[in-house]
């Protein structure tokens, strides 16, 4: 324990961050540090090889071991999260992962209740609805664990204040998407000003056929139209365009997909790339996705402690995992999640669209800044002048 | 044949449902070894009262009583429920249980009052075999004619010995050319063990013949009760007189000054007179009815009218031949009268014989 | 031999009050009232009741009630249950009538397939129809092809009204040919002699001889039209058309967290309009609620001869299956099997097994389909064990109660699953007693049972109506016990109907899943809850598959009890 406190003071990144493209390779940093009580896990964890557990991990484990499980609620479907699920269970294989995955509204509905009644309930809570994840950690739900692996998370990920710890783990954009057969490549818009004229040209083309979130009735689609007005003036001009288009709503991200590749909707506004990636890959055909140029807003999917979890060990170490390396590229490998830690590896990774992007990924932070969207005068304004300008109230 | 021991006492019982008062009073007696009938038309109360007794509906008012124990009474909350009365009851659809073989169905009742299961056996055997039902123990009910399952019915009512056996209608369900022998049968069954048996029917006929006393019931009040002779002969009202037997109904004018001291007097409808036994009060009054058997009516064979005023002479609308007799029918002022008689009869006006004691006046 | 046979008549006999009926009313009052007192509880509070902060206040109420959208939600809901009355009711009238009453050929296979949209999920449903008359749907395409356009359109108010009349045929079904069964055949005939045809004598004799059915079915209907949820979700959704539950999953992200207190006075909104209906339906049925059905069981079913109107009832079965079983199924299968649909797509070269591939593959998958079989069965076998106690406590009692009971049973349903949900798990949380319910599927066979408790009672009470008195009576003549008339002669007398209502419950359970979604836990998952986390994975790829999957489970289900000569009715 007395290697975390240390670990909590101590800062600074000893290693430098992972370049992306950088092939796997052993980290310098594998010896212990007892001071920082890092560790870091080696590639052959991979391969299945038994891993090396530090000094301090094994204290860790220890605490943890009677404890025996961790109860984790997240939106992440049990598909996608299956390969960190999995690596989890390698690692420790003292320690029950019981994994439920649930919609945004339904993990905050079963957290705040639970926690209320005092009964058991999740020790770790991983959701993309990042307003009501801070909003839970303002309530004072949302517990402290400096996590060693934090440290190569970037700046807007984490989130720190007394007795309350919240990271974003991954990054991942809002993206234009549309079905390659029905759009011609040339018209294909690079930024949000290229979509209002996309929109205004080709509305017979469009019209009932352009798709986005509703920022009514989905939590997701008002965090990215909110910062979508802070970052595009013009974006009520957009608002408008789309309204003549006819714009279809929805809130289910299944669903815009489902219409977008059966050629229903021929372009998705502010799509999550995170599930087109996969997409891409099976049906390259159909489904086409471009990060518009001007900005492109990303979320992410924030974790954090259970403040009264009663498996507060287990969940450090599943935290932990979540932020590790390890964790992280399989994030980016495997479950296709846009990982946020600095030197993750893999195909869809942040510091990928970093580097693609630079300034104009604009993440959303983790921080108290997220809240405003729960402001209800600012939520029923906002929505009052999208109906309007989308000519629907 | 009774002795008088009651051991079934209904008194002035009382039932309504919802605002139609079926039963308004009614008290029945049923001795040791009787065989009692409740006769009567459709919502005379008959099923009610039977009902009542054992225990199905539950009275408004009045007091019933099984051997010394009271199973009823209204005014101190006395209501020991079917179940515990300890009745054989036998349904007028039999009600067989169809998810039960027929020795199933009449051990039921033994089995409740906990007989061992070779016990069981024996008794339904022999009750099965009293019944001329031996052999069919394995069966199920849909699997039996309607006379054998009115038997079964019988047998499990009886196989636990109950000291009364009430029975609903127990042979409207059968063929007719079954029902007259079942009538026999049952009377012999019922008097050879000794039962004492509170019978429904509508049918006057197995009244009379079954029963050693008859209830006459009329809309929820005991009409008469007697033996069935003094029914079928002495009836004490026009309800009576015209609810058993066939009947020949007139309307009559009383003449009161021919009252004679024998209870006789002139009586007339139309043109015609004759006299006649007036039965009750209502012959003081000079309209009244006239009611004669159609067995005590006779034809002459000559057209002699005679002296004694028990002679008509009526024209003969038509006759109808029955198989064992012909039925003739005559007018009467315009009332139709019928006489049974041997042959065939001409045309024409005949002398008909009423004879004093047979005509009824109420 | 015994000496001499005991007496029943021995005094002294306690006159009891039935206390077993009166606990029996009181419980299913607790089970069902409890949610709803604490609906009602929390719609004037200013906050979750479970907030230190919050406190009374009619926020929420004036909120709701001075809503414009709320107003217009309760008028399209209410627009949409009168339409499935007005369509739904007649027709599944009219089927049970052919198929029960009439010498319809093929009835065999074409009775268990009326059932089929009992057991679709209402979300899958609606998609299946998206799939496959959607605008680019298969069939629509198809019809493009020939005329040039597509000449209907699937969302979309009219779409949303025939869509869910069609699909709740089969309840009307149901009931009203149960009890068809036990019309007095001589009846109708005596109707054909003066020269009626059968639509007359359906008409004119059955169908009003069926009346207490056509009642309940047509309460049932209009409360469902108000619980509709997955249909006006994928069909009124992109039409801009809002109905009562999809404006109630609105308010759960309008303000950036869901507003208990809102959502409890919609939910409480729906629960208002059952009172009229249930007390519509006593008036109209009157004193004596109950039709008196068959006496003995000496009446043969003769059906009816069609004689050439045969062809016409033919088609009008045929052409209910095709537009609300072979449509959506068939969406469903064709997207089960193909990478991708619509425009531009051929066929033959899309279709793949890979979505059921990725299904086995999916987490949790085969333990999932396990619970949701084990819940449907034993579950369901338990909860109509329950349901049998209720039906009892009502047959052949003249109170009250029997009154009480047919009001509360309805309830449970009438409240919306996103709110009940939500009810079930704060009950189980904050009532001490049951908090350890929560870990195993106790708690959720709870909540189930308490949902569907008028839909399995239903068909309990008609079977139970058919068992004559005189039966139940020669037991008590005989000397048995009230308990002992019961068990040994009522019950093994419904036995079918027994098993009717667990098949029935069996395709409720298979296909619910708001109502226990905050009960599940890692380890009880259900079908249900794979539906909801397959669908975060994108696509209806994977649902399509498992769709198909659980259609396949509970179609042999049905039909192995069919075969085994069970009868969901008689």
């Amino acid at each position: 324990m007395g290697g975390l406190l240390l670990a909590a003071i101590g800062c600074g990144d000893d290693a430098a961050p992972a370049k992306p493209g950088d092939a796997s390779k052993p980290d310098a940093n594998k010896e212990v540090n007892s001071a920082t009580g890092k560790g870091t896990p080696t590639v052959a964890a991979f391969t299945g090889a038994p891993l090396e557990i530090k000094a301090s991990d094994k204290e860790l484990l220890e605490a943890a071991k009677p404890e025996g499980k961790v109860l984790v609620y997240s939106t992440t479907d049990s598909a996608s999260a299956k390969p960190l699920i999995a690596d989890f269970n390698a690692r420790y294989p003292e320690i029950k992962l019981e994994y439920q995955d649930l919609n945004s509204t339904d993990l905050f509905n079963k957290f705040t209740a639970e926690t209320a009644a005092g009964t058991d309930t999740a020790d770790v809570l991983w959701s993309s609805a990042m307003d009501q994840q801070m909003k839970m950690m303002q309530d004072g739900l949302g517990g402290s664990y400096q996590s060693p692996e934090a440290d190569k998370l970037p700046q807007w990920a984490k989130y720190q204040e007394p007795g309350k710890t919240a990271w974003g783990t991954t990054l991942e954009p809002f993206a234009f998407v549309y079905n390659k057969k029905l759009l011609p490549a040339d018209a294909v818009p690079k930024d949000h000003t290229a979509l209002i004229k996309l929109l205004t040209d080709k509305t017979d083309l469009l019209k009932g056929k352009v798709t986005c979130y509703d920022p009514e009735k989905s939590g997701t689609g008002y965090l990215a139209n909110s910062r979508d007005v802070t970052n595009f003036p013009a974006f009520w001009d957009l608002a408008a365009a789309l309204g003549k288009a006819d714009v279809k709503l929805y809130t289910s991200t299944g669903t815009m997909i489902e219409k977008i590749q059966s050629g229903e909707h021929i372009f998705g506004f502010n799509i999550i790339g995170s599930y087109i990636l996969p997409k891409l890959k099976t049906d390259a055909d159909t489904f086409g996705m471009v990060f518009p140029q001007d900005y492109t807003i990303g979320f992410s999917r924030v974790a954090f402690i259970a403040k009264k979890s009663k498996r507060p060990n287990s969940a450090k170490l599943f935290l932990d995992h979540l932020l590790s390396k390890r964790g992280q590229d399989i994030l980016a490998k495997q479950s296709l999640l846009y990982p946020s830690r600095t030197d993750a590896e893999g195909e869809a990774t942040a510091s990928g669209l970093q580097k693609e992007l630079g300034d104009k990924l604009k993440p959303i932070p983790v921080s108290n800044q997220v809240l405003d969207a729960l402001d209800q005068t600012k939520r029923l304004a906002f929505v009052e002048k999208w109906q309007k300008a989308l000519g629907r109230s | 044949m009774t002795d008088q021991t009651p051991v079934l006492t209904i008194e002035s019982v009382e039932k309504s449902f919802g605002t139609t008062a079926v039963l308004q009073g009614v008290s029945v007696t049923l001795h040791e070894g009787e065989v009692v009938a409740l006769l009567g038309a459709s919502g005379s109360g008959k099923t009610t009262l039977l009902r009542v007794a054992g225990g199905l509906e539950r009275p408004d008012a009045g007091r019933i009583t099984i051997g010394s124990s009271v199973v009823f009474d209204a005014s101190s909350a006395v209501d020991i429920p079917a179940e515990g009365r300890n009745l054989g009851f036998v349904f007028q659809s039999y009600a067989l249980w169809p998810h039960m073989t027929v020795a199933a169905n009449v051990g039921y009742g033994l089995r409740l009052r906990g007989a061992s299961a070779a016990d069981r056996e024996a008794r339904v055997l022999a009750v099965l075999e009293r019944l001329g039902l031996g052999s069919l123990g394995s069966r199920y009910p849909h699997q039996l004619s309607g006379g054998q399952q009115q038997r079964v019915a019988l047998a499990r009512a009886l196989v636990y010995e109950p000291p009364i056996v009430l029975l609903d209608e127990p042979l409207s369900n059968l063929d007719a050319n079954l029902r007259e022998e079942a009538r026999a049968w049952l009377r012999e069954l019922i008097v050879t063990l000794r039962l004492s048996a509170l019978f429904v029917t509508h049918d006057q006929v197995e009244a009379l013949a079954i029963a050693d006393r008859v209830v006459l019931l009329n809309r929820g009040i005991v009409e008469q009760v007697g033996p069935p002779d003094s029914l079928y002969g002495d009836p004490k009202s026009l309800f009576a007189a015209t609810f058993l037997g066939s009947n020949n109904v007139f309307p009559v004018t009383v003449d009161p000054t021919s009252r004679q001291s024998d209870g006789t007097a002139m009586v007339g409808c139309g043109p015609h007179r004759i006299r006649s036994h007036i039965r009750s009060s209502a012959g003081n009054t000079p309209a009244s009815m006239a009611v004669i058997r159609l067995e005590r009516v006779s034809v002459n064979p000559v057209l002699n009218m005679g002296t004694d005023w028990t002679t008509l002479e009526l024209p003969l609308r038509t006759s109808l031949y029955l198989g064992e007799r012909w039925e003739h029918v005559f007018d009467l002022h315009g009332h139709a009268f019928r006489a049974w008689g041997p042959r065939k009869l001409a045309t024409g006006t005949h002398a008909v014989h009423l004879p004093v004691d047979g005509v009824w006046v109420f | 031999m015994m000496a001499t046979i005991p007496s029943t008549l021995t005094q002294p006999w306690i006159r009891k009050r039935p206390f077993g009926r009166y606990a029996v009313v009181a419980t299913v009052a607790i089970l069902v009232l409890s949610p709803l007192l604490l609906i009602a509880y929390q719609s004037s509070l200013n906050g979750p009741f479970f907030a230190e902060s919050s406190h009374f206040d009619t926020g929420a109420w004036r909120y709701v009630l001075g809503a414009r959208q709320f107003w217009r939600a309760f008028g399209t809901s209410a627009i949409v249950a009168t339409g499935m009355v007005g369509i739904g009711v007649p027709l599944g009238a009219v089927l049970a009538f052919i198929m029960v009453r009439t010498d319809i050929p093929g009835r065999r296979i074409l009775e268990p397939a009326v059932l089929i949209p009992i057991f679709l999920s209402p979300i899958v449903t609606a998609f299946g129809y998206v799939v496959a008359i959607g605008p680019v749907g298969f069939i629509s395409l198809w019809v493009k092809s020939l005329v040039g356009s597509v000449p209907w359109n699937v969302y979309g108010l009219p779409s949303l009204i025939v869509i869910a009349a069609l699909t709740h045929v089969p309840h009307t079904y149901l009931y009203v040919s149960t009890a068809l069964r036990s019309v007095n055949p001589e009846l109708e005939e005596a109707a054909r002699t003066l020269g009626a045809p059968p639509w007359r004598v359906a008409l004119d004799i059955s169908l009003p001889l069926v009346r207490p059915a056509l009642l309940f079915s047509a309460s049932l209907t209009f409360l469902l039209g108000f619980e509709l949820f997955g249909l006006p979700l994928v069909l009124g959704d992109p039409a801009g058309l809002l109905v009562l539950t999809t404006y109630l999953f609105k308010l759960t992200t309008l303000l950036g967290v869901p507003s208990y207190q809102m959502m409890a006075v919609v939910a409480l909104s729906i629960v208002v309009v059952t009172l009229p209906l249930v007390m519509i339906q006593r008036h109209l049925l009157g004193q004596a609620s109950r039709f008196a059905t068959i006496r003995g069981r000496g009446l043969a079913l003769r059906p009816l001869k069609l004689g050439p109107w045969r062809w016409v009832a033919l088609t009008i079965v045929v052409a209910w299956l095709l537009l609300t079983v072979a449509v959506p199924l068939g969406g469903i299968l064709l997207r089960s099997v193909v990478k991708g649909w619509g425009e531009g797509v051929s066929l033959s070269r899309v279709l793949t097994l890979d979505h059921f591939r990725g299904l086995a593959d999916y987490p949790n998958l085969i333990r999932g389909i396990v619970n949701t079989i084990a819940l449907g069965v034993i579950g369901g076998a338990i909860s109509v064990g329950c349901y049998l106690i209720v039906g009892l406590t009502q047959h052949r009692w003249s109170s009250r109660g029997v009154a009480v009971l047919d009001f509360m049973v309805l309830i449970p349903r009438a409240i919306p699953g996103l709110v009940g949900g939500l009810a079930f798990l704060w009950l189980i949380l904050f009532i001490p007693a049951l908090r350890p319910l929560r870990d195993s599927m106790i708690a959720v066979w709870m909540a189930y049972s308490t949902v569907w408790l008028a839909y399995g009672l239903r068909l309990i009470s008609t079977a139970l109506l058919q068992v004559g008195p005189e039966l139940e009576e020669a037991a008590q003549t005989a000397g048995a016990s009230p308990m002992r008339v019961r068990w040994e002669i009522t019950i093994p007398l419904v036995r079918l109907g027994l098993i009717g209502s667990w098949l029935l419950i069996f395709m409720m359970f298979v296909r619910e899943y708001s109502t226990g979604v905050y009960l599940f836990g890692a380890g009880t998952e259900v079908i249900g809850s794979l539906i909801v986390s397959l669908w975060g994975a994108g696509g209806l790829d994977l649902i399509a598959a498992l769709s198909v999957v659980s259609v396949a489970i509970v179609s042999v289900a049905l039909a192995t009890a069919l075969r085994l000569g069970v009868r969901l009715h008689d």
